[in-house]
């Protein structure tokens, strides 16, 4: 609990957070006032989604940058080793950090939208299953970016390597990951899209797209070919949870070997 | 307190530390000494298991440093350490407080004066001046009440003042074992009754009053 506490106040008394906060609830706005001339019975619908494709733009730089800083801060200020020599070993501080990273930006973020949602509910026929459909791809996103951002706050040595990381990861998920599929896209056929489809979806940003767009009701699995029928015959579900394990839990597990590494020298 | 034996500490194939071998004893105040790059940072921190010891046993107050139960005995102030800025002086050591246990806000209170920081007490860490930062990382120090207290130049980048600060709260610490590192001869004699001198990876300590500054001028 001390962990939590002390990041808020490490967080909200800094201006970083609230920028990060500033241009999530500007976006959030500019997506409402561009959608409230849809029509009622599905404007909550295009809202979420359309919310939700400014979020995989914006979220995964945001928390790649906040997590990142908040680690490389710790060892700048030589406060790591000061918790890490009087209280348990190095994963028992990253365990922390991150739990506190994830509870402060998901908590944040969840009361903006749930304020958020208030005018879209005058605006649109409300349902609430779409609403935390929406809610909870936008928290897996945010958790997965976090923990890669606490990655690569253990793995760099400097902020300019860290500014760098960070970059390289958000272009990585949002054009490099999509430019290597486009690569391969000629020689898929009907025997191997499955492995295709596993690699494609091994993308959170798509997998969450497809997640929420199956959970709205947008993206109908019927009248499909016999190809692309292979194509999405993973479930939903499991393409998310199979994002987290592989990155959020991926990233855990890579920042436990460097908390360690990273104190050295 | 402190038992060190045959520690080899090796950086991308070079040996920081060479078969190391050092004792403290309970309530001994030790300074490790040597130039710069000698490896004395190296030393504390593979003391601390935070660096990995290419061979060799630290033992402190008998326990294993890969285990954990030594750490509720030691306090461990680094260089150039800068604590949480947006924190006040107060929330920073009640923070470092709540690793070792239940907060104690009579004992906060306590350290806060003796380093004369109470009243600084509702400041941002950020506005301190160095001198009152390294003052409220000894508080923190002083609150864990810990047997063996580990400083790694504690008065680096102080003005003599806030220097004389420092050394009068580490002085005014009885029954502490002691091993900080510095480069002040002056700051040693004051402090501590022994000097562990580190030059080439290897360590050869001395009792203060036998130890010599032209040791450190031989190479000059």
């Amino acid at each position: 609990m001390s962990y939590i506490w002390k990041e808020w106040l490490e967080l909200s008394r800094g201006k970083a957070f609230w920028l990060f906060f500033l241009l999530v609830v500007a976006a959030s706005l500019s997506v409402l006032m561009s959608a409230k001339s849809l029509p009622a019975e599905h404007g909550l619908t295009i809202f979420l989604q359309m919310l939700f494709d400014m979020n995989a733009y914006i979220v995964p730089l945001l928390c790649l940058f906040f997590a990142s800083f908040s680690v490389m801060q710790e060892k700048e200020q030589r406060t790591m080793v000061m918790i890490v020599v009087k209280s348990g070993p190095p994963w028992m501080f990253l365990w922390k950090k991150s739990a506190a990273i994830q509870l402060i930006t998901m908590t944040v973020l969840v009361i903006w939208y749930f304020v958020l949602i208030i005018p879209a509910k005058f605006l649109f026929v409300f349902h609430l299953s779409y609403f935390l459909s929406f809610l909870l791809a936008t928290m897996v996103l945010v958790f997965i970016f976090n923990q890669i951002g606490i990655w690569l706050g253990f793995a760099c040595k400097t902020k300019i390597q860290l500014i760098g990381a960070n970059l390289f990861a958000a272009f990585f998920f949002i054009y490099l990951y999509d430019f290597a599929l486009l690569s391969v896209l000629p020689s898929v056929t009907y025997d191997n899209v499955h492995v295709f489809s596993f690699v494609y979806f091994l993308q959170p940003l798509h997998a969450l797209r497809f997640y929420l767009e199956t959970s709205l009701g947008m993206f109908s699995l019927d009248y499909l070919s016999r190809t692309m029928k292979k194509f999405f015959s993973f479930s939903p579900g499991v393409l998310v949870a199979l994002n987290i394990a592989v990155w959020g839990m991926g990233a855990l597990a890579a920042s436990m070997l460097w908390s360690r590494k990273g104190e050295e020298r | 307190m402190i038992e060190v034996a045959g520690l080899t500490v090796s950086y991308r194939n070079n040996k920081v530390l060479d078969d190391v071998h050092l004792v403290i004893q309970k309530g001994e105040r030790c300074a490790l000494v040597g130039r710069n790059g000698a490896g004395k940072s190296t030393l504390i921190h593979s003391l601390l298991n935070l660096l990995p010891a290419a061979s060799g046993t630290v033992y402190i107050d008998g326990i294993d440093h890969r285990r954990h139960e030594w750490k509720k005995k030691v306090a461990y102030l680094p260089e150039k350490f800068q604590l949480y800025p947006q924190l006040t002086g107060e929330e920073n050591v009640r923070f470092f407080a709540s690793l070792h246990g239940a907060v104690d806000e009579e004992r906060i209170e306590d350290v806060l004066h003796t380093v004369r920081l109470w009243e600084a007490r509702h400041m941002k860490s950020k506005q301190y001046s160095k001198g009152m930062l390294q003052r409220l990382g000894l508080a923190i120090m002083l609150y864990y009440d810990a047997d063996l207290l580990i400083l790694d130049e504690p008065t680096s980048g102080l003005d003599p003042l806030g220097r004389a600060d420092v050394l009068a709260i580490l002085r005014s610490l009885p029954n502490k074992t002691v091993l900080l590192s510095s480069h002040h001869i002056d700051e040693v004699r004051q402090l501590c009754t022994h000097v562990a001198y580190l030059e080439n990876g290897k360590i050869t300590k001395y009792r203060v009053e036998d130890f010599e500054l032209s040791t450190l001028m031989e190479g000059e």
